[in-house]
């Protein structure tokens, strides 16, 4: 019983950070621009937030940095994507690997050391005391409690807000958004910014809470699984927040049967969750071509006003 | 808007509620607008009038603040227009119905209304929606999304959107083109009511009919240039249409006899095809003759695009049977440059794609491009293609261009069977009674031709047989000499006993 609960409690801690990474990539995909640069967004959230941690002792002030080095590289995006038409496949790619170079230089002589400060788990009272789920849904950081309210919030946003219509038609039609006088250049920018600093944000995760330590390229491929999730939850926040606590469940067990021991190589066992985001990808993808519903119409389509 | 309270909106009734001046607007080296003028006053119902490609799109592109012109100046009572921001015409009160509506499909009725307000298209905003839905004299569901409306719908939901905002000038863009002759008369009255309201409207059409049904006041471009401004009492169609096309003769009735119809050259036989939420083609029969021409009249949308498909033998129906005894099939696509031509290749290439493989313009292991020069020249002499060298992007060519390619290659094969979609769609007045010359003439030689076409005049005209498409299914057929312009229009809405 433990081996399961314990799962889920990991499972809880892992799919948070891409929760938050997966929910930014959606904001940015209503609006119509993909950002394949997650996960370089990602890696130098992950290493600034460290370091101002490390040196101010202070895990606000670090993931507040983080937040700002994720949205600095998705305003290179919003730049160049938005501003510019480049395409955004390139472009995400490029920072991708931008990012990865980057974060792995200024984070040289960072491999190893403890962040000196962090974010403490606060058991909730009463709730955190009920048998057996109550420890592991209870007892956690601000961040995990936090993650459900944001993408209710990131909903009610879409769907019941002005600026959520704008955005949804920003992402849908930004002709016709345009020609009904809704900002689209405007909301793009903000849309993609705000993206990558919830990428950022995602990345201190990683190295201030939950590993407490920095190492080159240690998000290894979760901001494509965010990525991914996005696809998955067809462009739904709550769908992708239960996607992402799914995946980091499957995430969870690698490590726990790692640690019981199972007779399967580890290699085997670490390959897991991306065999599963594939499986889930082809699914999600048969179900997708036969709605209505997901894909926003532009994604991907640069907007230009005249165009003929 | 608060622009009724302006000092300057008393002498609105001499001045005009909208005035353009010296718009200019050039794309590369073509100029669309060339110091164009327009005055619209208040409660006034203006035609914009103009063959395709005479600028009135790019014109009130300009108006709408979606193009930024290279010159000239736009007042609205008695205010300078920002120009180049949409935003900023819709504030002045200029609203446009676009060609393509502009609306968001996933989008429900009422979120496409308030979208670019204040609202957000909560309950309260659909209440209100609803009840300028039905003040206006339409009947819209304001949570029915709009992808599942119906075109004439979805028009009358454009026009709602203008309104709700509130605004003064309409302008709206070829709004007969997908509506049949009886919805066009009710849009017409519309239009009528919402003048009397005091609404200023500008109505862009070619269709002369059109004009002297519905406007009181005529602007007609030619070229990018301005030729008349008048009022529409006192001028007959002939005179209208020497003006839009520049001389009395250029746009050049085909002489079409009758022709003779022989052995079945295409058959479809209960052809069903799947449609993205209503079945495309429904147990469709249908049969071409060598020797006729067979038009097809139908409202876009109605299951042309995969009727022309089936026809050609491109897409394979989910049910049903499609035979055919032509040898070689010409198929003249609606979406010229994406379905008929690769937009990167040159001319040449293009030319040649039927028949490169053959022994006379290729070896196995190479390709003559002497002698695909060698045609390509060839073909552009004999279709007039507009390209000074065969090596030009067919991507560069005007739509016209675009169209001559397309027969030469497909034409100079003389195929047995010719599938057109909307062949003069879009097209300069040459151009399309050059199409419509090439038809009939190899009707005459034998082909079996099917027309299938939006332009219920073209079909009228050319056609030796009309079959009225409706909701995918043939709804009335007519032989030549037994056409009923009224019936047919009738029937293209769904209309009429079948």
């Amino acid at each position: 019983m433990s081996f399961w609960l314990n799962s889920l409690s990991v499972g809880i801690v892992l799919g948070t950070p891409l929760a938050y990474a997966a929910l930014g990539e959606l904001i940015a995909e209503r609006a119509g621009v993909m950002n394949l640069g997650v996960e370089g967004m990602m890696l130098m959230g992950a290493v600034v937030g460290f370091i101002v941690t490390l040196g101010t002792h202070n895990a606000v002030a670090g993931f507040a940095a983080a937040i700002a080095a994720g949205a600095a590289l998705a305003s290179v995006h919003a730049v160049m994507t938005v501003g510019l038409r480049v395409n955004q496949i390139v472009m995400g790619l490029t920072l991708t690997i931008l990012g990865a170079g980057l974060s792995a230089y200024i984070g040289t002589g960072y491999a190893g050391r403890r962040p000196g400060a962090g974010v403490s788990a606060i058991a909730i009272p009463v709730l955190s005391q009920i048998p057996l789920l109550g420890s592991v849904l209870f007892n956690h950081d601000v961040f995990v409690y936090a993650v459900p309210f944001v993408a209710l919030g990131i909903w009610l946003l879409l769907y019941r807000s002005r600026f959520g219509l704008w955005l949804r038609a920003a992402g849908e039609q930004p002709g016709a958004a345009d020609a009904s006088g809704v900002p689209v250049f405007l909301i793009r920018y903000l849309a993609v910014i705000a993206g990558g600093g919830f990428a950022g944000l995602a990345g201190a995760y990683f190295s201030v809470v939950y590993t407490q330590t920095w190492a080159e390229g240690m998000t290894s491929g979760r901001g494509w699984i965010a990525i991914a999730l996005v696809i998955f939850g067809t462009w739904d926040p709550i769908v992708v927040l239960l996607g992402a606590l799914l995946f980091g469940f499957v995430d969870g067990l690698n490590f726990q049967l790692q640690s019981v021991g199972v007779p399967v190589s580890t290699h085997l066992l670490a390959m897991m969750p991306y065999v599963f985001t594939l499986i889930v990808l082809v699914f999600a993808w048969t179900r997708l071509r036969h709605r209505r519903v997901g894909m926003p119409e532009a994604l991907g389509v640069p907007y230009e006003r005249e165009a003929r | 808007m608060g622009a009724a309270s302006d000092p300057g909106a008393a002498s609105d009734a001499a001045r005009g509620v909208l005035e353009a001046r010296g718009i200019t607007k050039s794309f590369g080296d073509r100029l669309a607008n060339d110091h164009v003028d327009l005055t619209v006053h208040r409660g006034e119902i203006r035609a914009l009038l103009g063959e395709n490609g005479a600028g009135k799109t790019t014109l009130i592109s300009v108006l709408c603040g979606q193009y930024q012109p290279d010159g000239g100046l736009v007042t609205v009572h008695g205010r300078t227009l920002t120009l180049g921001s949409p935003r900023a015409a819709l504030q002045a009160g200029i609203g446009v119905v676009h060609q393509d509506f502009r609306l968001v499909p996933r989008f429900t009725v009422t979120e496409n209304v308030v979208l670019g307000t204040k609202a957000w298209g909560g309950p309260k905003d659909e209440d209100t929606v609803a009840a300028q839905a039905s003040a206006a004299g339409f009947r819209l569901d304001p949570r029915a999304p709009a992808w599942a409306l119906s075109v004439g719908e979805l028009q009358q939901l454009a026009i709602l959107k203008l309104l709700f905002r509130g605004l003064e000038i309409l302008i709206l863009d070829e709004p007969t083109a997908v509506l049949s002759p009886p919805q066009a008369a009710e849009l017409f009255k519309s239009m009528r009511t919402l003048a009397a309201a005091g609404k200023s409207i500008i109505f862009i059409t070619h269709r002369l009919r059109e004009v002297g049904a519905v406007a009181s006041e005529v602007t007609i471009l030619r070229q990018g240039k301005v030729v008349a401004d008048r009022a529409v009492a006192g001028l007959d169609a002939q005179q209208m249409s020497v003006l839009m096309i520049g001389s009395s003769d250029a746009g050049g009735r085909v002489e079409t006899r009758p022709g003779a119809a022989g052995d079945v050259v295409l058959r479809l036989e209960a052809v069903t095809v799947e449609g993205r939420s209503v079945r495309a083609l429904d147990d469709m029969h249908l049969e071409v003759r060598r020797g006729e021409i067979v038009g097809v009249a139908g409202i876009s949308g109605n299951g042309q695009t995969a009727l022309a498909e089936v026809a050609a033998g491109i897409i394979r129906p989910v049910s049903g049977r499609r035979e055919s005894a032509a040898a070689a099939v010409a198929y003249i696509p609606e979406d010229r440059l994406n379905r008929g031509l690769v937009g990167a290749m040159s001319v040449t290439d293009n030319l040649a794609l039927r028949r490169y493989t053959s022994r006379a313009m290729s070896h196995p292991l190479w390709i003559w491009t002497d002698r695909m020069t060698a045609l390509a020249r060839r073909l552009i002499d004999a279709f007039n293609i507009p390209v000074r060298k065969p090596s030009t992007r067919v991507a560069d060519l005007s739509g016209g261009g675009l169209q001559r390619v397309l027969l030469a290659r497909e034409l100079s094969e003389q195929p047995d069977l010719i599938i057109a979609a909307q062949p003069t769609r879009g097209l300069d007045v040459a151009s399309a009674a050059m199409v419509r010359e090439q038809l009939v003439r190899h009707r005459d030689r034998g082909a079996g031709v099917m027309l299938i076409s939006e332009d219920l005049d073209e079909v009228l005209e050319l056609s030796d047989r009309v079959l009225v498409l409706f909701k995918g299914a043939v709804v009335g057929e007519y032989s030549r000499g037994k056409l009923n312009r009224a019936e047919i229009g009738l029937r293209m809405g769904g209309e009429g006993a079948a």
